[in-house]
């Protein structure tokens, strides 16, 4: 049989492990775009391009191209930044974009009007933070959401590490980024893998996992291709259950899409989680539905295969089963605001910020404010699932300097939106 | 003066009334009957004066028209005064000064030269070597070279008409005689330049034998057949179809692309060709300065021999906007102030109080006591009109014209002003305005002949329009020569002039290369001479391969600029000093190789 590949699919294979011709299109200046192509690759490298809808026509007519920039989101496993990496990031937003910082549904940061000369310096002040933008859109793992607990930081602290082997373990591999983005030679040999794990194709969509703490739920754990729920014993971290499949999105007129929660398919102790990820990207990988892109996601190989179909799998390729899933209750999924002290005495800080953008206006000095206790804060920021933002691990000796800065630029610490706890 | 001439076959009463008539004779009158006694002869020996024998012919005169131009201004002055020689009798041939064998000079009886001024003060590219020649040591002895000089400048220049002034002043200095003197033609050149042609047409006539042939029949039909065609002096009312903003939001330019329909007006052009506009004064400026001279807005004035109202006098026939150092010399003389007669001892400082000052500031400075409207009109020169480098081509557009316009505002001196021509067409213009223009051929910015030739364009801001005509027409034309684009401006998003355009172009592969440079895009300025630097090695092969090189846009800055570059590519990839790479350039500009269109 030999039938054409999708054009996605055949776009990938021929994309020389993401290469495409992204560096040739970054380097061609008398157009501020990029080719078609090139726009789906850039996807997983983290940004893709739009154009300013309000201009097209007026420029038309002035004979310029229309007013392309590109969107470039971070990954950020778990949300969670050092006040170092925030001071960086905040500085990036004028150097290379239009100000603006976006928190996402997605626990992570969104630059937006990149223009395609700033984009490489762009990724290269990224990188020097400590941070990349790898698979952050694209058909792979995309960023690793995990519960924001106030609470419990030692729990906080063990999950978000795991969220973070997670996302590096699940991470591409290709020589593409650091050749397109950080000028390193071309490793690129016809036949050799860059990608032990995802191969040439990648998979065949988009892939997401969250991980939740009951009894909060703020990612909204559900919703994703493999959703982890923390199991707490003793207040230890013991594991994860695992359910798969989930996943809100639908196609407009397409009939046969659909949105589904995650079905519940097992616990997996803590020191397999990775691996036992892995094996469930595997899965889709290998059986996901690649012909028709619509129905490609995982959650449609989970319906239509069925859970039991998926254990088995699961055990052939992990090895070992999961073991039954263990109780837990998720109750809360909004953020809770304003000041919370932790087990530790620490204090946590929500603030709610409008749809997540971090900006200054004449209203709001958002930024700089942020900018300013990222300047004394010893502790870290966490972006939550909800666009907001803690500022995480106050010490009590400090609680005031960050009160004051908060006072100062009258910051919303939820008393201006009715808050759902 | 008495004759006695022992061998004269004449009486002596003959002798006697001779003598009596040659004394009352000017010097040209003696010609004038020189030349008619020989006609009279071949009358009376039966040959008809223009089947003239070899003897005739010998004494006719022969005139040598050259000259130097840049944008064709003085080139078609020259065609006058050739046609008008010729009419005249008088044999005439007409030079490009760049074709002109430089040692044919010392053969010459009679010379006409004629010139523009450019740069600062520099000549013409086509003059340069005739220029240098006369100026170097080899230049020959020209005792017996009857000549005069007409010259083409601008007064609001340092250095006005000063090509013409040197050639005059050479010419001079290597024994040729003045026939008469040299005339300097500010921007309002038509009618000094029509009766230096007549005057000097007239002396060489007037040393020519009287029987010299009437004009024919063919010379006055061809007069007849120029004046009912639309040229500078009569300038073709032209519909304005399209006027349209290009540089994008938030730019600090204001460039536009104007679409004019010549529909009807059987005007042709060619690539390289510029569109003469003629444009009207700010009425607002000419309200302010009628009010600042207290005359009445609707007094009528004497205007080229006609009357007119002071209001359209100044808003459509009248500089006001430039100050000419021989304005502010005629108004010192009338205005009696210590202030201005003791600004006026420095030419320095003259230069300085004019920039950035117009007709306004001198009236408002210096005001004067007793000049009515039409004293006041005599002082001020022609509005000339503007010259736009056609940016379409015909065999593209048809029967239209496009231009591109930059507009120039500014302020100085606490007041906010604005170019004549690029403000009336930017602001002031009805939607169905028609603007006066004329076709101001440039035979110095052509495409090649050969279609298959390779060529360079080099063009930023404004300078880019002649490339959207060249590529217009190598596009229609089918020509399969690479075509190579330098462009440059300030900001890539908001000035990347006609962008669309040049990537369809480069994507259908007529363009074959598309390089730019955007100055304020980043920390450190880039231009197009930097650029075109780092593609030294491609240049240096495009020129192997017979590449034509253009260059349009600032005549002040970037011109030299490239200049100086393509001069260092030269002198790099070919292995040459700096002297021989300069004369390889010179090279290729007498080969027409490099071609430069810049104001
Ligand atoms: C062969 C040729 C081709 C040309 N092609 C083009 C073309 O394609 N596109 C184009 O836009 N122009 C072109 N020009 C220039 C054009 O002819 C006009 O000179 C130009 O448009 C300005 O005319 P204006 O009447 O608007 O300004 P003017 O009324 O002539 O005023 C211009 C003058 O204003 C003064 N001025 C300007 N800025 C300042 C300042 N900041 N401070 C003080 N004084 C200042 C200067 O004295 C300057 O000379 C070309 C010129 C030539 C000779
Ligand atoms: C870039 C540029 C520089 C000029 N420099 C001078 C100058 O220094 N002195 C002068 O008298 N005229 C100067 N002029 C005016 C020209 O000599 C004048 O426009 C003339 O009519 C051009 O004639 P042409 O078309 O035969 O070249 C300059 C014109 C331009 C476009």
């Amino acid at each position: 049989m030999n039938t054409k590949l999708p054009e996605a699919e055949q776009l990938k294979l021929d994309s020389r492990y993401l290469r495409g011709t992204i560096a040739e299109g970054l380097d061609d200046v008398v157009t501020g775009s990029i080719s078609e192509d090139d726009n789906k690759l850039t996807k997983f490298h983290g940004s893709y391009m739009q154009d300013h809808r309000d201009l097209r026509d007026e420029r038309r007519r002035q004979k310029l191209e229309p007013l392309y920039s590109f969107m470039v989101r971070l990954r950020i496993a778990g949300g969670v930044v050092t006040p170092q990496q925030w001071l960086g990031l905040d500085a990036i937003a004028d150097d290379c974009s239009n100000g603006t910082l976006r928190i996402t549904t997605r626990q992570t940061f969104q630059y937006h009007e990149v223009l395609k000369k700033d984009l490489r310096s762009l990724m290269q002040q990224v990188n020097a933070l400590g941070l990349d933008t790898k698979g952050a859109c694209g058909d792979v793992n995309r960023n690793v959401v995990t519960n924001v607990n106030p609470h419990q930081s030692s729990v906080h602290a063990e999950v978000h590490q795991i969220s973070q082997a997670i996302s590096d373990h699940l991470c591409w591999q290709s020589g593409a980024y650091a050749e397109i983005w950080l000028d390193e030679t071309c490793v690129y040999q016809p036949g050799k893998s860059e990608e032990p794990f995802y191969g040439d194709r990648y998979l065949p969509r988009k892939f997401k996992i969250g991980i939740a703490i009951p009894p909060e739920n703020d990612s909204d754990v559900l919703a994703n291709d493999i959703a982890l729920i923390a199991i707490i014993e003793n207040d230890e971290l013991v594991g994860f259950n695992v359910a798969v499949g989930g996943g809100m999105g639908m196609t407009y007129g397409e009939t046969a899409t659909f949105p589904r929660l995650a079905t519940m398919a097992g616990f997996v102790p803590k020191d397999q989680i990775v691996k036992a990820c892995e094996t469930i990207a595997a899965i889709q990988r290998d059986f996901g539905d690649r012909s028709v892109r619509a129905h490609a996601r995982f959650k449609y190989t989970i319906d239509d295969h069925g859970i039991e179909w998926f254990n088995e799998k699961f055990t052939e390729y992990h090895g070992e089963a999961m073991t039954a899933a263990r109780p837990f209750e998720l109750v809360r999924n909004g953020d809770r605001f304003g000041w919370i002290q932790g087990e530790d005495g620490q204090w946590h800080l929500t603030l709610y910020i409008y749809s997540g953008r971090v900006a200054d206006t004449e209203a709001l000095q958002l930024r700089t404010a942020l900018r300013e206790i990222a300047k004394v804060h010893t502790g870290e920021f966490r972006m939550t699932c909800n666009q907001n933002l803690i500022i995480a691990n106050i010490s009590p000796e400090q609680k005031p300097v960050i009160e004051q800065l908060v006072e100062q630029y009258q910051l919303d610490i939820g008393e201006r939106v009715r808050h759902y706890v | 003066m008495n004759i006695r001439l022992p061998n004269a076959p004449l009486t002596d009463e003959q002798l006697q009334q001779l003598n009596n008539l040659l004394q009352g004779l000017e010097g040209w009158q003696v010609d004038w009957l020189s030349g008619y006694l020989s006609g009279y002869r071949a009358a009376q020996v039966g040959t008809a004066v223009m089947e003239a024998g070899p003897s005739l012919a010998e004494q006719a005169i022969k005139l040598t028209v050259l000259y130097g131009s840049q944008t064709g201004n003085t080139e078609a002055v020259a065609g006058q005064l050739a046609e008008k020689a010729k009419a005249s009798g008088i044999e005439v041939k007409l030079w490009d000064m760049a074709e002109y064998k430089p040692r044919e000079l010392k053969n010459e009886q009679y010379l006409a030269v004629l010139t523009s001024t450019h740069g600062e003060g520099e000549p013409p590219d086509n003059a340069m070597d005739l220029y240098e020649f006369l100026n170097s040591r080899k230049a020959p002895g020209l005792k017996g070279l009857h000549y005069s000089v007409l010259s083409l400048g601008d007064s609001s220049y340092e250095f006005f008409c000063q090509t013409g002034k040197d050639f005059d002043e050479r010419l001079q200095k290597l024994g040729a005689t003045a026939v008469i003197p040299r005339v300097d033609c500010d921007v309002d050149y038509d009618d000094l330049a029509e009766k230096w042609i007549a005057e000097f047409v007239g002396a060489l006539t007037s040393s020519m034998q009287a029987s010299a042939a009437p004009p024919s029949a063919s010379a006055a039909m061809s007069q007849l057949e120029t004046s009912v065609q639309y040229d500078r002096k009569h300038p073709f009312s032209a519909p304005l179809l399209e006027n349209q903003l290009l540089s994008g939001r938030g730019s600090s330019k204001e460039v536009r692309h104007i679409e004019i329909s010549l529909e009807g007006s059987g005007l042709q052009y060619e690539p390289g060709d510029a569109l003469g506009v003629y444009p009207q004064n700010d009425p607002a400026l000419v309200s302010m300065l009628i009010d600042a001279l207290g005359f009445d807005a609707d007094s009528s004035v004497e205007l080229d021999e006609q009357q007119e109202t002071l209001t359209n006098a100044l808003m459509h026939h009248r500089e006001i906007t430039v100050l000419t150092r021989p304005l502010v010399e005629k108004w010192a003389e009338l205005a009696q102030s210590d202030e201005l007669n003791k600004l006026m001892e420095s030419k320095a400082a003259v230069t300085e109080w004019i920039r950035g000052r117009d007709v306004l500031d001198l009236v408002q400075s210096y005001p004067l006591a007793d000049i009515d409207a039409n004293g006041f009109i005599k002082l001020l020169r022609k509005l000339p009109p503007r010259l736009y480098s056609i940016a379409s081509s015909q065999a593209a557009v048809d029967e239209e014209v496009h231009i591109t316009v930059a507009t120039v505002r500014y302020n100085a001196h606490n007041r906010e002003r604005g170019g004549v021509a690029s403000t009336w067409l930017a602001d002031r213009l009805a939607e169905d305005a028609t603007i006066p223009v004329y076709i101001d051929p440039n035979k110095n910015f052509k495409l090649p002949a050969d279609d298959n030739a390779p060529i360079i364009m080099i063009g930023p801001g404004t300078g880019v329009a002649p490339f959207r005509s060249f590529m217009q027409e190598r596009e229609e034309r089918g020509a399969r020569g690479p075509n190579w684009l330098f462009f440059g401006d300030q900001h890539f998003l908001t000035d990347f002039l006609y962008q669309t355009e040049w990537l369809a172009w480069r994507k259908s592969g007529l363009l074959t290369h598309l390089d730019v440079a955007f100055s304020r895009d980043q920390t450190e300025k880039i231009y197009v001479q930097h650029r075109i630097r780092e593609k030294s090695i491609e240049i240096w092969n495009w020129l192997q391969d017979g590449a034509h090189i253009y260059v349009c846009g600032d005549a002040d800055n970037m011109a030299p600029d490239v200049n100086e570059a393509l001069i260092d590519i030269i002198s790099q990839q070919g292995n040459k000093s700096r002297e021989d790479a300069t004369e390889y350039l010179r090279q290729l500009t007498r080969d027409k190789r490099y071609q430069r269109d810049v104001y």
